[in-house]
Protein backbone atom coordinates (compact mmCIF):
# COMPACT_ATOMS: atom_id res chain seq x y z
CA UNK A 1 0.00 0.00 0.00
CA UNK A 2 2.85 2.35 0.90
CA UNK A 3 4.53 1.48 -2.38
CA UNK A 4 1.36 2.31 -4.32
CA UNK A 5 1.02 5.55 -2.40
CA UNK A 6 4.60 6.60 -3.04
CA UNK A 7 4.13 5.70 -6.73
CA UNK A 8 1.07 7.92 -6.93
CA UNK A 9 2.83 10.75 -5.15
CA UNK A 10 5.78 10.40 -7.52
CA UNK A 11 3.37 10.53 -10.47
CA UNK A 12 1.82 13.63 -8.98
CA UNK A 13 5.19 15.28 -8.53
CA UNK A 14 6.17 14.41 -12.09
CA UNK A 15 2.84 15.81 -13.31
CA UNK A 16 3.42 19.01 -11.39
CA UNK A 17 6.99 19.12 -12.68
CA UNK A 18 5.82 18.69 -16.25
CA UNK A 19 3.45 21.62 -15.72
CA UNK A 20 6.40 23.77 -14.88
CA UNK A 21 8.59 22.41 -17.64
CA UNK A 22 5.91 23.11 -20.24
CA UNK A 23 6.40 26.81 -19.57
CA UNK A 24 9.34 28.71 -20.95
CA UNK A 25 10.77 32.21 -20.58
CA UNK A 26 11.61 33.46 -24.03
CA UNK A 27 14.39 36.02 -24.48
CA UNK A 28 15.89 37.97 -27.34
CA UNK A 29 19.32 36.80 -28.39
CA UNK A 30 22.04 37.94 -30.75
CA UNK A 31 20.49 41.41 -30.96
CA UNK A 32 22.03 44.31 -32.84
CA UNK A 33 20.96 47.65 -34.26
CA UNK A 34 22.57 49.97 -36.80
CA UNK A 35 21.91 52.55 -39.46
CA UNK A 36 21.15 51.16 -42.85
CA UNK A 37 20.30 53.57 -45.65
CA UNK A 38 19.48 56.25 -43.06
CA UNK A 39 17.12 53.92 -41.27
CA UNK A 40 17.63 52.47 -37.78
CA UNK A 41 17.31 48.70 -38.22
CA UNK A 42 17.18 45.95 -35.62
CA UNK A 43 18.13 42.29 -35.91
CA UNK A 44 17.75 39.52 -33.41
CA UNK A 45 16.06 36.22 -32.62
CA UNK A 46 14.00 34.79 -29.81
CA UNK A 47 15.40 31.80 -28.00
CA UNK A 48 13.90 29.48 -25.42
CA UNK A 49 10.46 30.05 -26.90
CA UNK A 50 9.13 26.64 -27.98
CA UNK A 51 7.36 24.08 -25.84
CA UNK A 52 6.07 20.69 -26.84
CA UNK A 53 2.53 22.07 -26.82
CA UNK A 54 3.40 24.97 -29.09
CA UNK A 55 5.09 22.58 -31.50
CA UNK A 56 2.04 20.32 -31.47
CA UNK A 57 -0.19 23.26 -32.30
CA UNK A 58 2.18 24.42 -35.07
CA UNK A 59 2.12 20.95 -36.64
CA UNK A 60 -1.67 20.65 -36.43
CA UNK A 61 -2.19 23.09 -39.30
CA UNK A 62 -3.38 26.01 -37.20
CA UNK A 63 -1.98 29.38 -38.12
CA UNK A 64 0.20 30.88 -35.40
CA UNK A 65 0.88 34.61 -35.22
CA UNK A 66 3.91 36.16 -33.55
CA UNK A 67 3.65 39.91 -33.15
CA UNK A 68 6.69 42.14 -32.68
CA UNK A 69 5.89 45.56 -31.25
CA UNK A 70 8.58 48.21 -31.12
CA UNK A 71 8.48 51.51 -29.27
CA UNK A 72 10.89 54.42 -29.35
CA UNK A 73 11.32 56.39 -26.13
CA UNK A 74 13.27 59.42 -25.17
CA UNK A 75 15.79 58.42 -22.53
CA UNK A 76 14.19 58.75 -19.08
CA UNK A 77 10.61 58.66 -20.33
CA UNK A 78 8.29 55.70 -20.27
CA UNK A 79 5.91 57.32 -22.76
CA UNK A 80 6.74 56.09 -26.25
CA UNK A 81 7.40 58.63 -29.02
CA UNK A 82 6.68 56.07 -31.72
CA UNK A 83 4.95 52.68 -31.75
CA UNK A 84 4.68 50.16 -34.56
CA UNK A 85 4.41 46.43 -35.00
CA UNK A 86 5.18 43.63 -37.43
CA UNK A 87 3.74 40.12 -37.43
CA UNK A 88 5.14 36.72 -38.36
CA UNK A 89 2.77 33.91 -39.22
CA UNK A 90 3.42 30.21 -39.67
CA UNK A 91 1.00 27.67 -41.06
CA UNK A 92 1.41 24.00 -41.83
CA UNK A 93 -0.08 22.67 -45.01
CA UNK A 94 -1.68 19.45 -43.81
CA UNK A 95 -2.09 18.10 -47.33
CA UNK A 96 1.31 18.82 -48.88
CA UNK A 97 3.17 18.82 -45.57
CA UNK A 98 5.20 22.02 -45.65
CA UNK A 99 5.34 25.18 -43.56
CA UNK A 100 4.61 28.63 -44.91
CA UNK A 101 6.02 31.61 -43.05
CA UNK A 102 4.92 35.16 -43.77
CA UNK A 103 6.55 38.24 -42.27
CA UNK A 104 4.86 41.60 -42.66
CA UNK A 105 8.21 43.39 -42.66
CA UNK A 106 9.24 41.35 -45.72
CA UNK A 107 7.35 41.09 -48.97
CA UNK A 108 7.78 37.37 -49.72
CA UNK A 109 6.60 34.08 -48.21
CA UNK A 110 9.00 31.39 -47.10
CA UNK A 111 8.38 27.69 -47.56
CA UNK A 112 10.01 25.09 -45.34
CA UNK A 113 9.74 21.33 -45.53
CA UNK A 114 11.82 20.90 -42.38
CA UNK A 115 10.06 21.77 -39.14
CA UNK A 116 13.23 22.81 -37.33
CA UNK A 117 14.25 25.20 -40.07
CA UNK A 118 10.75 26.68 -40.06
CA UNK A 119 10.92 27.18 -36.30
CA UNK A 120 14.24 28.98 -36.55
CA UNK A 121 13.06 31.27 -39.30
CA UNK A 122 9.76 32.04 -37.60
CA UNK A 123 11.41 33.73 -34.62
CA UNK A 124 14.07 35.55 -36.59
CA UNK A 125 14.02 39.32 -37.09
CA UNK A 126 16.33 40.62 -39.82
CA UNK A 127 16.85 44.30 -40.32
CA UNK A 128 13.54 45.38 -38.92
CA UNK A 129 13.00 49.02 -39.80
CA UNK A 130 12.63 50.85 -36.51
CA UNK A 131 12.65 54.49 -37.68
CA UNK A 132 14.17 56.88 -40.21
CA UNK A 133 17.13 58.93 -39.05
CA UNK A 134 15.14 62.16 -39.51
CA UNK A 135 13.00 61.16 -36.54
CA UNK A 136 15.89 61.58 -34.13
CA UNK A 137 16.92 65.06 -32.99
CA UNK A 138 20.42 66.25 -32.33
CA UNK A 139 21.43 66.39 -28.66
CA UNK A 140 18.71 64.08 -27.37
CA UNK A 141 19.04 60.51 -26.19
CA UNK A 142 16.73 57.68 -27.10
CA UNK A 143 16.19 54.01 -26.58
CA UNK A 144 13.86 51.53 -28.21
CA UNK A 145 12.10 48.44 -26.94
CA UNK A 146 11.00 45.40 -28.93
CA UNK A 147 8.47 42.97 -27.48
CA UNK A 148 7.28 39.72 -28.97
CA UNK A 149 4.00 38.00 -28.09
CA UNK A 150 1.94 35.13 -29.47
CA UNK A 151 -1.68 35.54 -30.52
CA UNK A 152 -4.26 33.08 -29.24
CA UNK A 153 -5.18 30.30 -31.65
CA UNK A 154 -8.87 30.06 -32.40
CA UNK A 155 -10.15 26.62 -33.34
CA UNK A 156 -12.99 27.29 -35.72
CA UNK A 157 -16.20 25.27 -35.38
CA UNK A 158 -14.98 24.09 -31.97
CA UNK A 159 -15.24 27.67 -30.72
CA UNK A 160 -12.20 27.14 -28.57
CA UNK A 161 -9.33 29.52 -27.92
CA UNK A 162 -5.88 28.31 -27.06
CA UNK A 163 -3.95 30.96 -25.19
CA UNK A 164 -0.42 30.47 -26.43
CA UNK A 165 0.99 33.13 -24.10
CA UNK A 166 0.36 30.84 -21.14
CA UNK A 167 3.30 28.78 -22.40
CA UNK A 168 5.40 31.92 -22.06
CA UNK A 169 4.14 32.53 -18.51
CA UNK A 170 2.06 35.37 -19.99
CA UNK A 171 5.20 37.46 -20.34
CA UNK A 172 6.30 38.69 -23.77
CA UNK A 173 9.93 38.45 -24.83
CA UNK A 174 11.46 41.90 -24.53
CA UNK A 175 14.56 43.63 -25.80
CA UNK A 176 15.54 47.10 -24.57
CA UNK A 177 18.32 48.90 -26.36
CA UNK A 178 20.96 50.95 -24.58
CA UNK A 179 20.51 54.75 -24.73
CA UNK A 180 21.81 56.28 -27.94
CA UNK A 181 21.94 59.65 -29.64
CA UNK A 182 21.84 60.65 -33.29
CA UNK A 183 25.58 61.15 -33.08
CA UNK A 184 26.03 57.56 -31.81
CA UNK A 185 24.03 56.19 -34.72
CA UNK A 186 25.99 58.16 -37.31
CA UNK A 187 29.42 57.35 -35.94
CA UNK B 1 7.21 8.48 23.12
CA UNK B 2 4.54 11.11 23.59
CA UNK B 3 1.62 10.73 21.19
CA UNK B 4 0.40 13.83 19.33
CA UNK B 5 -2.87 15.33 20.51
CA UNK B 6 -6.21 13.78 19.61
CA UNK B 7 -6.92 16.61 17.17
CA UNK B 8 -3.62 16.13 15.33
CA UNK B 9 -4.14 12.38 15.12
CA UNK B 10 -7.62 12.77 13.61
CA UNK B 11 -6.42 15.41 11.14
CA UNK B 12 -3.46 13.25 10.09
CA UNK B 13 -5.65 10.18 9.55
CA UNK B 14 -8.30 12.15 7.65
CA UNK B 15 -5.66 13.86 5.51
CA UNK B 16 -4.04 10.54 4.56
CA UNK B 17 -7.46 9.05 3.72
CA UNK B 18 -8.39 12.09 1.70
CA UNK B 19 -5.16 12.15 -0.30
CA UNK B 20 -5.44 8.43 -0.94
CA UNK B 21 -9.03 8.72 -2.17
CA UNK B 22 -8.09 11.76 -4.27
CA UNK B 23 -5.17 9.93 -5.84
CA UNK B 24 -7.28 6.85 -6.52
CA UNK B 25 -10.01 8.99 -8.13
CA UNK B 26 -7.42 10.80 -10.22
CA UNK B 27 -5.76 7.55 -11.19
CA UNK B 28 -9.09 6.04 -12.25
CA UNK B 29 -10.20 8.98 -14.41
CA UNK B 30 -6.81 9.53 -15.99
CA UNK B 31 -6.52 5.85 -16.89
CA UNK B 32 -9.94 5.94 -18.51
CA UNK B 33 -9.19 9.10 -20.41
CA UNK B 34 -5.78 7.90 -21.56
CA UNK B 35 -7.45 4.79 -22.95
CA UNK B 36 -9.90 6.89 -25.00
CA UNK B 37 -7.12 9.15 -26.13
CA UNK B 38 -5.05 6.15 -27.17
CA UNK B 39 -8.01 4.78 -29.12
CA UNK B 40 -8.36 8.02 -31.13
CA UNK B 41 -4.64 8.13 -31.91
CA UNK B 42 -4.52 4.48 -32.88
CA UNK B 43 -7.13 5.05 -35.56
CA UNK B 44 -4.48 6.91 -37.64
CA UNK B 45 -7.23 8.90 -39.33
CA UNK B 46 -4.84 11.54 -40.64
CA UNK B 47 -2.57 8.97 -42.33
CA UNK B 48 -5.53 7.08 -43.76
CA UNK B 49 -7.13 10.17 -45.31
CA UNK B 50 -3.78 11.47 -46.51
CA UNK B 51 -2.91 8.13 -48.12
CA UNK B 52 -6.28 8.10 -49.81
CA UNK B 53 -5.71 11.57 -51.16
CA UNK B 54 -2.20 10.66 -52.35
CA UNK B 55 -3.58 7.66 -54.26
CA UNK B 56 -6.39 9.60 -55.86
CA UNK B 57 -4.76 13.01 -56.21
CA UNK B 58 -6.20 13.52 -59.64
CA UNK B 59 -9.74 12.71 -58.55
CA UNK B 60 -9.86 14.57 -55.25
CA UNK B 61 -9.58 18.31 -54.94
CA UNK B 62 -6.97 19.49 -52.39
CA UNK B 63 -9.37 22.13 -51.13
CA UNK B 64 -11.82 19.39 -50.20
CA UNK B 65 -9.40 17.19 -48.31
CA UNK B 66 -7.55 19.98 -46.52
CA UNK B 67 -10.40 20.91 -44.09
CA UNK B 68 -10.89 17.22 -43.25
CA UNK B 69 -7.22 16.76 -42.39
CA UNK B 70 -7.25 20.00 -40.44
CA UNK B 71 -10.25 18.81 -38.43
CA UNK B 72 -8.61 15.46 -37.72
CA UNK B 73 -5.57 17.33 -36.45
CA UNK B 74 -7.86 19.54 -34.40
CA UNK B 75 -9.35 16.47 -32.68
CA UNK B 76 -5.93 15.05 -31.90
CA UNK B 77 -4.68 18.43 -30.73
CA UNK B 78 -7.62 19.10 -28.42
CA UNK B 79 -7.42 15.56 -27.06
CA UNK B 80 -3.74 16.08 -26.33
CA UNK B 81 -4.33 19.46 -24.69
CA UNK B 82 -7.35 18.19 -22.75
CA UNK B 83 -5.27 15.34 -21.33
CA UNK B 84 -2.67 17.83 -20.15
CA UNK B 85 -5.36 20.05 -18.64
CA UNK B 86 -6.86 17.07 -16.87
CA UNK B 87 -3.48 16.27 -15.35
CA UNK B 88 -3.35 19.80 -13.99
CA UNK B 89 -6.96 19.97 -12.84
CA UNK B 90 -7.00 16.57 -11.18
CA UNK B 91 -3.83 17.47 -9.28
CA UNK B 92 -5.32 20.78 -8.27
CA UNK B 93 -8.48 18.95 -7.29
CA UNK B 94 -6.63 16.68 -4.90
CA UNK B 95 -4.66 19.55 -3.36
CA UNK B 96 -7.49 22.10 -3.09
CA UNK B 97 -10.18 19.68 -1.96
CA UNK B 98 -7.68 18.29 0.54
CA UNK B 99 -7.04 21.74 1.93
CA UNK B 100 -10.74 22.60 2.05
CA UNK B 101 -11.61 19.40 3.87
CA UNK B 102 -8.68 19.96 6.23
CA UNK B 103 -9.97 23.42 7.12
CA UNK B 104 -13.51 22.10 7.65
CA UNK B 105 -12.09 19.27 9.73
CA UNK B 106 -10.02 21.68 11.78
CA UNK B 107 -13.06 23.85 12.52
CA UNK B 108 -15.18 20.82 13.32
CA UNK B 109 -12.55 19.29 15.58
CA UNK B 110 -11.97 22.61 17.30
CA UNK B 111 -15.71 22.79 18.02
CA UNK B 112 -15.58 19.28 19.41
CA UNK B 113 -12.34 19.49 21.37
CA UNK B 114 -12.79 22.98 22.83
CA UNK B 115 -15.44 21.82 25.34
CA UNK B 116 -13.13 18.92 26.25
CA UNK B 117 -10.30 21.38 26.88
CA UNK B 118 -12.65 23.52 29.00
CA UNK B 119 -13.65 20.44 30.95
CA UNK B 120 -10.00 19.53 31.47
CA UNK B 121 -9.13 23.04 32.67
CA UNK B 122 -12.22 23.01 34.90
CA UNK B 123 -11.31 19.70 36.52
CA UNK B 124 -7.81 21.05 37.25
CA UNK B 125 -9.31 24.05 39.04
CA UNK B 126 -11.67 21.78 40.94
CA UNK B 127 -8.74 19.57 41.93
CA UNK B 128 -7.10 22.73 43.29
CA UNK B 129 -10.17 23.28 45.45
CA UNK B 130 -12.09 25.83 43.40
CA UNK B 131 -15.68 24.66 43.29
CA UNK B 132 -16.96 27.96 41.95
CA UNK B 133 -15.69 27.16 38.47
CA UNK B 134 -18.34 26.49 35.81
CA UNK B 135 -17.80 25.11 32.29
CA UNK B 136 -19.18 27.27 29.49
CA UNK B 137 -21.87 25.43 27.62
CA UNK B 138 -21.51 24.79 23.87
CA UNK B 139 -24.91 24.36 22.34
CA UNK B 140 -23.55 22.65 19.20
CA UNK B 141 -21.13 20.37 20.99
CA UNK B 142 -22.07 16.70 21.25
CA UNK B 143 -20.90 16.72 24.88
CA UNK B 144 -23.04 19.66 25.92
CA UNK B 145 -25.23 17.31 27.99
CA UNK B 146 -22.15 16.19 29.86
CA UNK B 147 -21.17 19.82 30.52
CA UNK B 148 -24.64 20.62 31.87
CA UNK B 149 -24.52 17.58 34.17
CA UNK B 150 -20.99 18.51 35.22
CA UNK B 151 -22.08 22.04 36.14
CA UNK B 152 -25.08 20.68 38.07
CA UNK B 153 -22.76 18.33 39.91
CA UNK B 154 -20.53 21.30 40.81
CA UNK B 155 -23.54 23.25 42.09
CA UNK B 156 -24.42 20.29 44.29
CA UNK B 157 -20.83 19.83 45.46
CA UNK B 158 -20.46 23.50 46.30
CA UNK B 159 -23.73 23.52 48.18
CA UNK B 160 -22.71 20.38 50.10
CA UNK B 161 -19.30 21.83 50.87
CA UNK B 162 -20.89 24.97 52.31
CA UNK B 163 -23.20 22.83 54.40
CA UNK B 164 -20.24 20.75 55.54
CA UNK B 165 -18.26 23.85 56.44
CA UNK B 166 -21.20 25.19 58.38
CA UNK B 167 -21.59 21.83 60.14
CA UNK B 168 -17.88 21.80 61.00
CA UNK B 169 -18.14 25.34 62.31
CA UNK B 170 -21.14 24.38 64.45
CA UNK B 171 -19.29 21.34 65.69
CA UNK B 172 -16.27 23.46 66.58
CA UNK B 173 -18.41 25.89 68.49
CA UNK B 174 -20.07 23.02 70.34
CA UNK B 175 -16.67 21.50 71.13
CA UNK B 176 -15.38 24.87 72.27
CA UNK B 177 -18.44 25.40 74.44
CA UNK B 178 -17.92 21.96 75.96
CA UNK B 179 -14.24 22.65 76.61
CA UNK B 180 -15.07 26.08 78.04
CA UNK B 181 -17.78 24.59 80.26
CA UNK B 182 -15.44 21.85 81.37
CA UNK B 183 -12.52 24.18 81.99
CA UNK B 184 -14.71 26.63 83.91
CA UNK B 185 -16.44 23.83 85.81
CA UNK B 186 -13.12 22.44 87.08
CA UNK B 187 -12.13 25.51 89.16
CA UNK B 188 -15.74 26.10 90.23
CA UNK B 189 -15.77 23.03 92.53
CA UNK B 190 -12.74 24.06 94.61
CA UNK B 191 -14.07 27.65 94.60
CA UNK B 192 -17.46 26.54 95.90
CA UNK B 193 -15.88 24.13 98.43
CA UNK B 194 -13.54 26.90 99.66
CA UNK B 195 -16.33 29.46 100.08
CA UNK B 196 -18.63 26.90 101.77
CA UNK B 197 -15.83 25.87 104.12
CA UNK B 198 -15.09 29.52 104.99
CA UNK B 199 -18.80 30.20 105.57
CA UNK B 200 -19.22 27.12 107.74
CA UNK B 201 -16.13 27.91 109.82
CA UNK B 202 -17.14 31.55 110.12
CA UNK B 203 -20.67 30.83 111.42
CA UNK B 204 -19.28 28.04 113.63
CA UNK B 205 -16.89 30.54 115.19
CA UNK B 206 -14.06 28.11 114.48
CA UNK B 207 -10.84 28.71 116.36
CA UNK B 208 -8.60 28.13 113.33
CA UNK B 209 -10.74 30.27 111.03
CA UNK B 210 -7.77 32.46 110.14
CA UNK B 211 -5.77 29.47 108.91
CA UNK B 212 -8.77 28.09 106.99
CA UNK B 213 -9.48 31.55 105.54
CA UNK B 214 -5.87 31.84 104.33
CA UNK B 215 -5.87 28.34 102.79
CA UNK B 216 -9.23 28.92 101.11
CA UNK B 217 -8.15 32.30 99.74
CA UNK B 218 -5.03 30.67 98.26
CA UNK B 219 -7.22 28.08 96.52
CA UNK B 220 -9.61 30.79 95.32
CA UNK B 221 -6.78 32.98 93.98
CA UNK B 222 -5.11 30.05 92.25
CA UNK B 223 -8.36 29.00 90.55
CA UNK B 224 -9.04 32.61 89.53
CA UNK B 225 -5.53 32.72 88.02
CA UNK B 226 -6.28 29.49 86.13
CA UNK B 227 -9.52 30.95 84.85
CA UNK B 228 -7.71 34.14 83.76
CA UNK B 229 -5.09 32.08 81.91
CA UNK B 230 -7.84 30.07 80.24
CA UNK B 231 -9.66 33.18 79.12
CA UNK B 232 -6.41 34.73 77.88
CA UNK B 233 -5.53 31.67 75.79
CA UNK B 234 -8.98 31.45 74.22
CA UNK B 235 -8.96 35.13 73.60
CA UNK B 236 -5.56 34.91 71.91
CA UNK B 237 -6.77 32.13 69.64
CA UNK B 238 -9.96 33.96 68.74
CA UNK B 239 -8.21 37.24 67.99
CA UNK B 240 -5.10 36.21 66.15
CA UNK B 241 -3.64 39.46 64.81
CA UNK B 242 -3.03 39.94 61.10
CA UNK B 243 0.43 39.00 59.91
CA UNK B 244 3.15 41.60 59.63
CA UNK B 245 5.53 40.43 56.97
CA UNK B 246 9.18 41.31 56.70
CA UNK B 247 12.41 39.82 55.44
CA UNK B 248 14.75 38.56 58.14
CA UNK B 249 17.35 35.96 59.05
CA UNK B 250 15.32 33.05 60.37
CA UNK B 251 18.43 31.05 61.39
CA UNK B 252 19.32 33.87 63.76
CA UNK B 253 15.79 33.81 65.16
CA UNK B 254 16.00 30.05 65.83
CA UNK B 255 19.42 30.49 67.49
CA UNK B 256 17.96 33.23 69.73
CA UNK B 257 15.02 31.03 70.82
CA UNK B 258 17.09 28.02 71.84
CA UNK B 259 19.17 29.13 74.95
CA UNK B 260 16.40 28.94 77.62
CA UNK B 261 15.71 25.33 76.59
CA UNK B 262 19.31 24.09 76.60
CA UNK B 263 18.93 22.98 80.21
CA UNK B 264 15.93 20.78 79.44
CA UNK B 265 17.17 18.83 76.40
CA UNK B 266 20.27 18.14 74.32
CA UNK B 267 19.57 20.38 71.37
CA UNK B 268 21.40 20.00 68.05
CA UNK B 269 21.10 22.72 65.42
CA UNK B 270 21.66 21.97 61.72
CA UNK B 271 20.93 25.34 60.16
CA UNK B 272 21.87 25.80 56.51
CA UNK B 273 23.97 28.99 56.36
CA UNK B 274 23.18 29.42 52.63
CA UNK B 275 19.42 29.91 53.01
CA UNK B 276 18.14 33.27 51.77
CA UNK B 277 16.31 35.82 53.89
CA UNK B 278 13.00 34.49 55.13
CA UNK B 279 9.83 36.43 54.36
CA UNK B 280 7.24 36.18 57.12
CA UNK B 281 5.83 37.44 60.40
CA UNK B 282 8.70 37.37 62.90
CA UNK B 283 6.51 37.23 66.03
CA UNK B 284 4.25 34.53 64.67
CA UNK B 285 7.15 32.39 63.51
CA UNK B 286 8.72 32.75 66.96
CA UNK B 287 5.46 31.43 68.41
CA UNK B 288 5.63 28.47 66.00
CA UNK B 289 9.14 27.48 67.05
CA UNK B 290 8.49 28.10 70.76
CA UNK B 291 5.32 25.99 70.71
CA UNK B 292 6.98 23.13 68.86
CA UNK B 293 10.12 23.22 71.06
CA UNK B 294 8.01 23.30 74.23
CA UNK B 295 5.93 20.38 72.96
CA UNK B 296 9.12 18.46 72.19
CA UNK B 297 10.49 19.09 75.67
CA UNK B 298 7.20 18.06 77.25
CA UNK B 299 7.34 14.87 75.19
CA UNK B 300 10.75 14.06 76.75
CA UNK B 301 10.31 14.22 80.56
CA UNK B 302 13.60 12.40 81.01
CA UNK B 303 16.02 14.78 79.23
CA UNK B 304 16.08 13.72 75.59
CA UNK B 305 17.60 14.78 72.31
CA UNK B 306 16.14 17.45 70.07
CA UNK B 307 17.33 18.11 66.48
CA UNK B 308 16.36 21.35 64.78
CA UNK B 309 17.23 22.01 61.13
CA UNK B 310 16.64 24.54 58.39
CA UNK B 311 17.31 24.35 54.67
CA UNK B 312 16.21 25.91 51.38
CA UNK B 313 15.19 23.51 48.63
CA UNK B 314 13.31 24.02 45.33
CA UNK B 315 12.31 27.53 46.34
CA UNK B 316 10.93 26.50 49.73
CA UNK B 317 12.14 26.86 53.32
CA UNK B 318 12.06 23.57 55.20
CA UNK B 319 12.30 23.43 58.99
CA UNK B 320 12.27 20.28 61.12
CA UNK B 321 11.94 19.87 64.90
CA UNK B 322 12.62 16.32 66.03
CA UNK B 323 12.41 14.89 69.54
CA UNK B 324 13.35 11.52 71.00
CA UNK B 325 10.18 11.16 73.03
CA UNK B 326 7.66 8.31 73.18
CA UNK B 327 5.97 9.35 69.95
CA UNK B 328 2.33 10.19 69.27
CA UNK B 329 -0.13 7.30 69.25
CA UNK B 330 -1.45 6.67 65.73
CA UNK B 331 -5.04 7.31 66.82
CA UNK B 332 -4.05 10.85 67.92
CA UNK B 333 -2.07 11.78 64.82
CA UNK B 334 -5.06 13.06 62.89
CA UNK B 335 -6.39 15.13 65.76
CA UNK B 336 -3.33 16.90 67.08
CA UNK B 337 -3.89 20.04 65.00
CA UNK B 338 -7.55 20.35 65.94
CA UNK B 339 -8.38 23.17 68.33
CA UNK B 340 -9.03 22.19 71.98
CA UNK B 341 -7.58 18.75 71.46
CA UNK B 342 -4.93 17.91 74.03
CA UNK B 343 -3.46 14.92 75.78
CA UNK B 344 -1.88 17.07 78.51
CA UNK B 345 -3.42 17.50 81.92
CA UNK B 346 -3.11 21.27 81.88
CA UNK B 347 -3.20 22.01 78.15
CA UNK B 348 -5.81 24.05 76.30
CA UNK B 349 -5.32 22.17 73.04
CA UNK B 350 -4.68 25.36 71.16
CA UNK B 351 -0.89 25.32 70.73
CA UNK B 352 -0.59 23.14 67.62
CA UNK B 353 -3.79 24.59 66.25
CA UNK B 354 -2.25 28.05 66.45
CA UNK B 355 0.96 26.73 64.86
CA UNK B 356 -0.97 25.27 61.94
CA UNK B 357 -2.91 28.47 61.52
CA UNK B 358 0.27 30.55 61.41
CA UNK B 359 1.89 28.19 58.90
CA UNK B 360 -1.25 28.36 56.75
CA UNK B 361 -1.06 32.14 56.90
CA UNK B 362 2.45 31.81 55.49
CA UNK B 363 1.03 29.66 52.68
CA UNK B 364 2.99 26.72 54.02
CA UNK B 365 2.37 23.22 55.25
CA UNK B 366 3.13 21.39 58.46
CA UNK B 367 3.43 17.63 58.64
CA UNK B 368 4.10 15.28 61.48
CA UNK B 369 5.75 11.87 61.51
CA UNK B 370 5.95 9.81 64.66
CA UNK B 371 7.15 6.36 65.72
CA UNK B 372 6.45 4.73 69.03
CA UNK B 373 9.44 4.96 71.38
CA UNK B 374 11.53 6.70 68.72
CA UNK B 375 10.08 10.17 68.72
CA UNK B 376 8.25 12.71 66.62
CA UNK B 377 9.32 15.04 63.86
CA UNK B 378 7.45 18.14 62.69
CA UNK B 379 8.25 19.26 59.13
CA UNK B 380 7.36 22.78 58.05
CA UNK B 381 7.51 23.86 54.40
CA UNK B 382 7.04 27.51 53.46
CA UNK B 383 7.58 29.00 50.00
CA UNK B 384 5.99 32.41 50.43
CA UNK B 385 7.79 35.04 48.32
CA UNK B 386 7.92 38.77 48.89
CA UNK B 387 6.16 39.36 45.58
CA UNK B 388 3.18 37.33 46.82
CA UNK B 389 2.68 39.78 49.66
CA UNK B 390 -0.07 41.79 48.01
CA UNK B 391 -2.08 38.72 47.14
CA UNK B 392 -1.41 37.37 50.55
CA UNK B 393 -2.55 40.50 52.38
CA UNK B 394 -5.62 40.61 50.21
CA UNK B 395 -6.56 37.05 51.12
CA UNK B 396 -5.55 36.90 54.76
CA UNK B 397 -5.56 40.43 56.11
CA UNK B 398 -8.69 39.85 58.10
Amino acid sequence: MLEALSKQITTLVIAAGSLFSSHVTPIFDNCSYRLQDNVLVFSGRIVNCYTKDIEQIMQSGQQILLEFTYRIHEQGSEIPLHVNSETHSIKYDVVDRFFTIDKTEERESFIFLDFNEAKQHFILLENLNIQHIDFFEEGREYFFEVTASLHPVYLEEMEKNIELMKYWNNKPATYRSPAFSLHDLES
Amino acid sequence: MKLPSFKIQIIAIMFILLVLSGLLTRFFFMTQFNDYSQDITSLNLYDKVHDLYSKHKNAIDKEEVSPILTDINKIELTTYLFRKDMTLYSTLYVVISGLVVLIILLIFLTLITRPFNRLQAGTKKIAAGDLKVRIRESRFSPINGLIVSFNNMLEELESNRDKLLQAEKDMMWREMAQVMAHEIKNPLTPLRLSTERMEMKYWGKSENFDKIFQDSMEVINEEISNLQHLVKEFSKFARMPSANFEEYDINEQIRDIIPPYRGKADITLALDPEIPEFFGDKMQMKQVFVNLIQNAIQAMPARGIMDISSKYEDGAFIFTIKDSGDGIPPEDMERIFRPYYTTKEKGTGLGLSIVKRIINQHQGTIEVESKKDEGTIFIIKINLKKKDREDYNENFSD
